[in-house]
Order: structure tokens, then C-alpha cells, then sequence
């Protein structure tokens, strides 16, 4: 630092710290430079970079398994190519030194498996489902439960969600009880994954367990990063949920990829067949075992470039959902525009005051816009099936 | 660009190369490190890259403005006009959305309609930290204590990488002269920047993302489905969650300016060790406690004016200090909460030495006001991670209810003791472990660090969540 013009002035300043106690530091250490220097041997930049180089090519032939899987599930471009090209081979130097193998062990023994897709497993939580016998019937059923209500008469009857044009009357939810909750999972992308934990506040955790297992960056699209119609059905065969909320979409503007590695570019005709068959078989793999489904569209964006496909997606959600009895579509789109009809961080709540309901980033909602989707996806179970009033902790 | 990622691992090997091949040339090192320091902010989200040349160029010029006022009071006056000038950017893009739609509910609720527009600003990573340093850099030349510096190094100073999006907050007597100079490159520690680097990994990615995504974020989203014990455990969780997420931030900064050749301020000691909330403020985040002292604190008058006044003093910076933190009530009462636990403590303190009242420092004292002290910071967190007073409450609400348990699971619960336990234990094994690292030759170094990064990685969360000051 240069002389100072006034030394005294410095001084004074010093002097008025110490007279100011209460944040002044304990300890001598506070906040200054330095810290603890280490005794041992210091290095050149040169011995650092050979350290930093070796640690990053080592790390590299290590980690490449879980490197290359990471990288396969990145979207279709050139930096996703750019990684697998360098992987490719790092991978099979892995395998022919046996590294594989051995790291392989080692993820095992750190719990987790070396083989599962890149999204992850949905890792269950442990529950009791309830014992037939007291009773309950613990598969789901629309004429399983004792009900309290049915479709027709309480909840509005011939308006309900978009599966109206189905011919059986649909039956209310059962009603749930403390030896046998009501039994609610909520799937998707991370919008579900803000919806989870606001349905289970609006939700009276007594008589209602809800499962929040959204995962972040999935979809319908990349089924070799995470395969969604999988975990429908190990969701229905060891859950047995009651009501499934499905609100995923907001990811998949990109080509769809199987397991196997095929690729269906997105903007096609093909996209659009293979993107209902997915959707489709969601909805069959809950419905078929009595589970209801609520498909929650995907709301306004900020980002007006992103508008059309999210409608074209959101028409093939509702469509898909309306075909099926045992499903419903809630849409969103139009519950969170703005005056104007475009997209709007703010909107008014139940009591008429102005709320931040969309994070910053335009597609993402905020703790209390999380409640609102929440509530509105709840009537929206209502509105088609009849939710018992006893399983929710507000009017509907 | 995110710390924990590969993208910096090769940003860095690629930076560290350069930055020492143009040691000796201070020029080209500046613009290089000044580039290479935009690269890394641009990389997250390049649109308001702009905003820190802006915030430096006003710096810069204010300095000089500043300093070119011989009479005192003119110098204040310059002073007060360039802290404003760079508090404005902070205000407009992390306030202004809160202000306008907390008093256009007030206008509304008393029937006003008046027009205030309602905007959602994109809030810049970082603009907290670098507006601190900025403004401590204008007032440091406002008291003599520095010379106004050229504008490449301002530039350099507040844009330089390693501290730019989450601190520690340097002040420009301690940075600019380590700018200026070559770097002794025959001293570089790297056993003690690998270990703060591998240990702020390891401290983000396994033990910060395990925490946050089994306890604290179902329990602090839907208090009313936990019961009372996972309430319990998720707000001690949370405590270690904010502690390792921050923490590791910082050392991985230090570590990563250790290999560049700077020496980097310390920001945390042992934090969960501290006896009182004010010793709690000299062990966390220590830079901006330093900072909130001399350029908040003693302005205001420090504790020069009375019991009163000081108490006064106390409760505006501390109040500052958690609106800087966020903009919400959430933050505000976290301020206030510690500002007025700091009130109670000086006014026992002075009562005690009123009365000739010597205080016993025994070893089961010491354990007893470590408890309390940490589990009244404790209550503080579930203000600062609630989304809302309300649900603050909701979750204190729940504390005595009975309910599921099975998130409270036996490595949720070794977690956060082995957390708060490794704060307690001697230094000395770590040190010694350190040296002998120090000792090893470079490949075996690089070899070692390899195997510790390859256990993070399998151990770690699948993608990494920005790091929670990122938002402040």
C-alpha cells in the first residue's frame, strides 16, 4: 500500500475500534489475513500444477463411470457429445485396469448402486400399508372405500375436471381414518417438487400421507436419465397410493431418448406420438390399480419463446387425462396469468392481497405460490373425485 | 460457475497455469485475472455482468472524488453521496420488489391505489459482497487509511474470483497490495489450501446436500406433517446445513486464493463454540461482522455515546446486518432477535462487573452457556429459513407435538453431532495430518486428493444446489 497521506488519521480510526466493544473480535485471529499457515513443505506453482493435473486426470479415470452417466443425461449438443467422446475411452481404460470393478465396490459399500439409471432410484420411504383384516381395505379401489360422499351430489357433480365425458359415475375418495390414511404421492419434475411439500401442508397429516418424489430435471423425454412410467409402477405396487399428482413437462422441449439410446428429435410428428404413448402409459400404470390420477399442466412462463410448447404438451396432458375416468387435469396456466393474460410474479391471494407468487427465474413458483398451486390442484381432485373434506385442511 | 463442479475444476487448472506464467508481468496478470474473473460471473448468468463494472467504475471514481476533498466536512458530504451512488444498485435490484409490494398492500389495506409498480428484478449473484467492498473501499480513502487505488486494480479487487460471489468480504488494505505485487512463488501452502478445498467439498457436497434433502427442507415445507423430535432435529440440522454450506464456500475461496499466492481473510471459527451471541458474531462470518463494525457500527457511534445509544447502535446494525442478509421480515426478525440478544448480554455484563460479580469460568459454566448460546442460535436459524413468520412459528408451534419420527435416523442424528463435535476437538491431529501431506511429493499429493474427491463424489448428491449465500 502506498504512504498514507495521514497517518494520524489511521490512528484515530484504530483507536476508535478498540473503544467500540461490542464488535470488536475475542479473538486475535478475527478476520485477518493468514489464518494458520501450514508448517510443511511449500511448493512451487510448477509442483502444484503436476499435483492439481494428476488429482484431476486420476479423479477423472476413477469417476468415469459416474462421469459418463452424468454426462449421458445431459441434453442432446455438443457439450453433451464433447463429454461422452472423452469418457468413451477413459471408461474403457477403467474397465481394463479393473477399475471399474474395484470403484464399483466401493460405491457399493457407500450405498449406492453402480448400475442405476442417472436420475437416480426413487429410494421409498419404509410404511405400514394397513392390514386387510382391520377392515380397511388397503388396495385402493374407487369402490373400495367407505365413502362419505359420492361424485354426484356434494362436489358438483357433472363438472368435474376434464373427465366428464367418461360414462360410469365417478366415485368420491374414500374416507380416510388414522389406521388407514389416504394415501397421496406426488410425481414430477422440480415444479412437483414444490408442489409435494404444499400439498402435505394443506393436507391434515393425520389421516393423509403424502410422499413427495419429484426429482429434479426429469420428464417424459429422457427416459434413460430417469424413466418415469418405472416408477409409476414401483410407486403403485408398494404405496398404493390413493391419488397420484403428476406435474412434470417443464424439461422435455428436447429429443426423447430410451435406455437403449434411440432418439426421437423434438418438433416431429414422431416426438408428439411417442410423447402421448409415455404420458399415456403413466396415467394407465396408476389408473388400472385404482388409482386416481391428477395431472397438473404446466403454468405460464415468463419466457413467451417457451409459451407453445408448453400448451402443445399441456393439450396432450389434457387429453390423456380425459380419456381415462380415474384421471383429471388441473389446469394452470390460466390460475396464474396476469391481468393482461401473460405471465405476472404477482397475483392476489384469497384475502385480495398482492403476493410474490413466481421465483426469479419465471418458471418456478415461490413458498406462497407453491401454496396456491397446491390448493388449486387439491380442488381440482375435489372437482373430479370428491375429496373427503376430513383429509384437507381448508373449505373445498 | 459454480465451486463444485467440473467446469471450475478445468476453469482453475486453466487460470492457475496463467495466472503464475504472468506473475512477474503485474500489468497483464491484472487484465488477465480481471477477465478471467468475468468468465466465472458471466458463466452462472451474463446479463448483469455489467453491473459490477458499474459498481467499480463508481468506486473508482468516487475514491477520487473523495479524495480530492481536502476539508473534512466536504469529504464526509463526498463520502455519504458515494455510499449512497453504490448503495443504489442494491437497493433497486434486492429491495425494491420487497419495498413496493409491502407498502402497496398498506396503500391497498387503507383503501390508496397508488402507482407502484410491481416488479420482479432479477437479483445479480453476489452484489451484496461486492458492494460491501466497494463501499469499504470508498470509506478507507475517506479516512486516509488507503490511497485511492488506479481502476484496474478497484477492478481487479472487487471482480477477483475466488471471493466475488460469496466472500469473504477483503478489504482493499489487505487485497490491492497482494494485487499489485508478483506472488512469492516459492511459497505456495498447498497442504493447507488442498485441505480447505477438500474439506469445503466434502463439507458442501456430502454433508450439506444429505442434511438439507432428508431433514431440513421436508420438515421447514410441511411443519404440520412432523412431529415434535423431527422438528427438533431438522432445526439442529439445518444449523450444521448453513454452517457447512457457508463454511465450505469460504474455504474452498481461501484455499483456491492460497494457490494463486493470496492470502484471504479467515471467516469462520468453530462458530457452535461460541459462549455468547456476541462471541457467536467474532467465530461467524467473521469479515462481515468486521465489516458491520467499521463501517456501520462505529459511524453510528459505536459504544462511545451511553448505554442507551449503544444499545440503539447495536439493534440498527444488527437489523442492517439481516436485511443485507435477505429481503424479507423473516431476515429483519433474525436481526432484530440477535441485536437484542446482544442488548441482554452487554447489559448483563455491565451489571455483573456494576457488582463486583466475578464470573466463573469452570468447565460445566462454559459446556452450559455453549448450550444455550447454540441452541438460541438455533432458535435465530428457523426465523432465517422459514419462508414466512408464519411458518417460523408453525414450526415452533410443532416442537411439543407428537407425530412421525422416521426422518430422525441414526446417520441424520451421527451427522450433526460429529458436526458440532469436531468443533470441540483439538486442533492439533488435523494440523499434523496437514504436514504430513505437506511432505508428500506432487504426484502422491495429486494422487491422495484424487482418491478424496472420488469418495465425495460417490458419496455426494446427484447435482449440486447453488450454495445458500449465493442468494444474499
Amino acid at each position: 500500500m502506498q504512504t498514507l497521506d495521514r497517518p494520524e488519521a489511521r490512528e484515530e480510526t484504530r483507536r476508535r475500534r478498540a473503544d467500540t466493544l461490542e464488535f470488536d473480535p475475542a479473538s486475535p485471529r478475527n478476520a485477518e489475513p493468514g489464518g494458520e499457515p501450514s508448517q510443511a513443505r511449500r511448493t512451487s506453482p510448477r509442483d502444484v500444477f503436476v499435483t492439481i493435473v494428476i488429482c484431476l486426470l486420476l479423479w477423472t479415470l476413477l469417476a468415469s463411470p459416474i462421469l459418463k452417466r452424468s454426462a449421458a443425461a445431459g441434453p442432446i449438443g455438443a457439450r453433451r457429445t464433447a463429454a461422452l467422446t472423452l469418457l468413451r475411452p477413459l471408461v474403457a481404460i477403467s474397465d481394463s485396469l479393473f477399475l471399474s470393478r474395484a470403484t464399483g465396490t466401493v460405491e457399493r459399500a457407500l450405498g449406492r448402486d453402480p448400475n442405476e439409471q442417472p436420475g437416480g432410484e426413487l429410494d421409498l420411504p419404509a410404511f405400514d400399508l394397513p392390514d386387510a383384516s382391520d377392515g380397511a381395505p388397503a388396495w385402493p379401489s374407487p369402490t373400495g372405500g367407505d365413502n362419505d360422499r359420492s361424485a354426484t351430489n356434494e362436489s358438483g357433480g357433472d363438472g368435474r375436471g376434464s373427465s366428464q365425458g367418461a360414462d360410469p359415475p365417478v366415485e368420491s375418495i374414500r374416507t380416510p381414518s388414522p389406521s388407514n390414511k389416504l394415501r397421496v404421492a406426488v410425481i414430477g419434475d422440480s415444479l412437483s417438487q414444490g408442489l409435494g411439500p404444499a400439498i402435505e401442508r394443506w393436507t391434515n397429516s393425520s389421516v393423509v400421507r403424502v410422499l413427495s418424489l419429484g426429482r429434479q430435471s426429469t420428464g417424459l423425454s429422457r427416459e434413460d436419465y430417469f424413466n418415469w412410467e418405472a416408477g409409476m409402477r414401483e410407486i403403485v405396487e408398494q404405496f398404493r397410493p390413493d391419488l397420484v399428482f403428476v406435474m412434470l413437462g417443464s424439461n422435455d422441449a428436447q429429443a426423447q431418448i430410451s435406455p437403449n439410446g434411440s432418439a426421437i428429435p423434438v418438433g416431429t410428428w414422431e416426438w408428439v406420438h411417442g410423447y402421448r404413448s409415455h404420458a399415456e402409459q403413466l396415467v394407465r400404470e396408476a389408473t388400472r390399480a385404482g388409482t386416481r390420477v391428477v395431472w397438473v399442466g404446466i403454468p405460464v412462463v415468463e419466457e413467451r419463446q417457451r409459451w407453445g410448447f408448453y400448451r402443445d404438451v399441456n393439450e396432450i396432458y389434457r387429453e390423456t387425462a380425459s380419456s381415462d375416468p380415474d384421471s383429471t387435469y388441473v389446469d394452470t396456466w390460466n390460475a396464474f396469468e396476469g391481468h393482461d393474460g401473460g405471465y405476472s410474479a404477482f397475483i392476489r391471494n384469497d384475502h385480495g392481497q398482492l403476493v410474490e407468487v413466481r421465483a426469479g427465474d419465471g418458471v418456478h413458483f415461490t413458498p406462497a405460490g407453491y401454496a396456491m398451486l397446491g390448493k388449486l390442484a387439491l380442488r381440482g381432485a375435489d372437482e373430479a373425485f370428491g375429496m373427503p373434506q376430513r383429509a384437507v385442511t381448508f373449505h373445498v | 460457475m459454480l465451486f463444485p463442479t467440473t467446469d471450475f475444476a478445468i476453469f482453475f487448472a486453466i487460470v492457475f497455469a496463467l495466472s503464475w506464467l504472468l506473475n512477474r508481468n503485474r500489468t497483464a496478470w491484472k487484465w488477465f485475472m480481471l477477465a478471467a474473473s468475468y468468465v466465472f460471473y458471466a458463466w452462472w448468468d451474463p446479463r448483469l455482468a455489467w453491473l459490477l463494472t458499474l459498481v467499480s467504475t463508481t468506486a473508482w471514481l468516487s475514491a477520487l472524488w473523495v479524495e480530492r476533498a481536502t476539508e473534512e466536512r466536504r469529504r464526509r458530504t463526498r463520502t455519504i453521496v458515494s455510499v449512497v451512488a453504490l448503495l443504489l444498485p442494491l437497493a433497486w435490484f434486492k429491495y425494491y420488489g420487497f419495498f413496493s409490494l409491502n407498502l402497496a398492500n398498506a396503500f391497498e389495506s387503507m383503501g390508496l391505489h397508488p402507482p407502484l409498480p410491481l416488479l420482479q428484478v432479477l437479483l445479480p449473484i453476489g452484489i451484496s459482497f461486492y458492494t460491501f467492498m466497494a463501499i469499504s473501499y470508498v470509506v478507507d480513502v475517506s479516512r486516509y487509511e488507503v490511497t485511492p487505488s488506479r481502476f484496474l486494480d478497484v477492478s481487479v479487487y472487487l471482480a477477483f474470483f475466488p471471493h466475488l460471489i460469496a466472500g469473504p468480504i477483503v478489504r482493499s488494505e489487505e487485497l490491492i497490495p497482494q494485487i499489485r505485487h508478483p506472488r512469492d512463488s516459492g511459497h505456495i501452502d498447498v497442504a493447507r489450501a488442498s485441505f480447505l478445498i477438500i474439506g469445503g467439498l466434502f463439507k458442501k457436497i456430502v454433508i450439506s446436500s444429505f442434511l438439507a434433502s432428508q431433514m431440513v427442507d421436508p420438515v421447514f415445507a410441511a411443519p404440520n406433517a412432523h412431529g415434535g423430535l423431527e422438528v427438533l432435529v431438522a432445526i439442529y440440522a439445518y444449523a450444521i446445513v448453513i454452517y457447512a454450506d457457508f463454511s465450505a464456500y469460504s474455504d474452498i475461496a481461501i484455499g483456491a486464493a492460497l494457490l494463486l499466492g493470496f492470502d484471504f481473510p479467515t471467516n469462520f471459527d468453530r462458530p457452535y463454540t461460541a459462549v455468547s451471541l456476541r462471541d457467536f458474531w467474532h467465530r461467524w462470518h467473521m469479515t462481515l461482522s468486521r465489516w458491520l463494525r467499521d463501517y456501520l457500527y462505529i459511524p453510528l457511534g459505536g459504544s462511545r455515546h451511553g448505554e442507551v445509544r449503544t444499545a440503539v447502535n447495536i439493534m440498527i446494525t444488527m437489523l442492517l446486518g439481516g436485511l443485507w442478509h435477505g429481503a424479507g421480515w423473516t431476515f429483519i426478525v433474525w436481526g432484530a432477535f440477535h441485536g437484542i440478544g446482544q442488548v441482554i448480554g452487554r447489559w448483563r455484563h455491565r451489571r455483573a462487573q456494576r457488582l463486583g460479580i466475578v464470573e466463573r469460568t469452570s468447565r460445566w459454566i462454559l459446556a452450559r452457556k455453549q448450550l444455550v448460546t447454540f441452541n438460541l442460535v438455533c432458535l435465530g436459524w428457523v426465523f432465517f429459513r422459514a419462508d414466512s413468520i408464519r411458518n417460523a412459528f408453525e414450526i415452533l408451534g410443532r416442537l411439543g407435538a407428537s407425530g412421525s419420527t422416521a426422518l430422525v435416523t441414526p446417520l441424520v442424528v451421527l451427522t450433526i453431532a460429529a458436526m458440532l463435535g469436531v468443533q470441540y476437538l483439538p486442533t492439533d491431529p488435523a494440523a499434523r495430518l496437514r504436514e504430513s501431506f505437506g511432505r508428500l511429493g506432487p504426484v502422491l499429493q495429486g494422487a491422495a486428493l484424487a482418491l478424496g474427491l472420488f469418495v465425495i463424489t460417490t458419496l455426494g448428491a446427484q447435482g449440486v444446489s447453488p450454495f445458500i449465500y449465493f442468494r444474499f
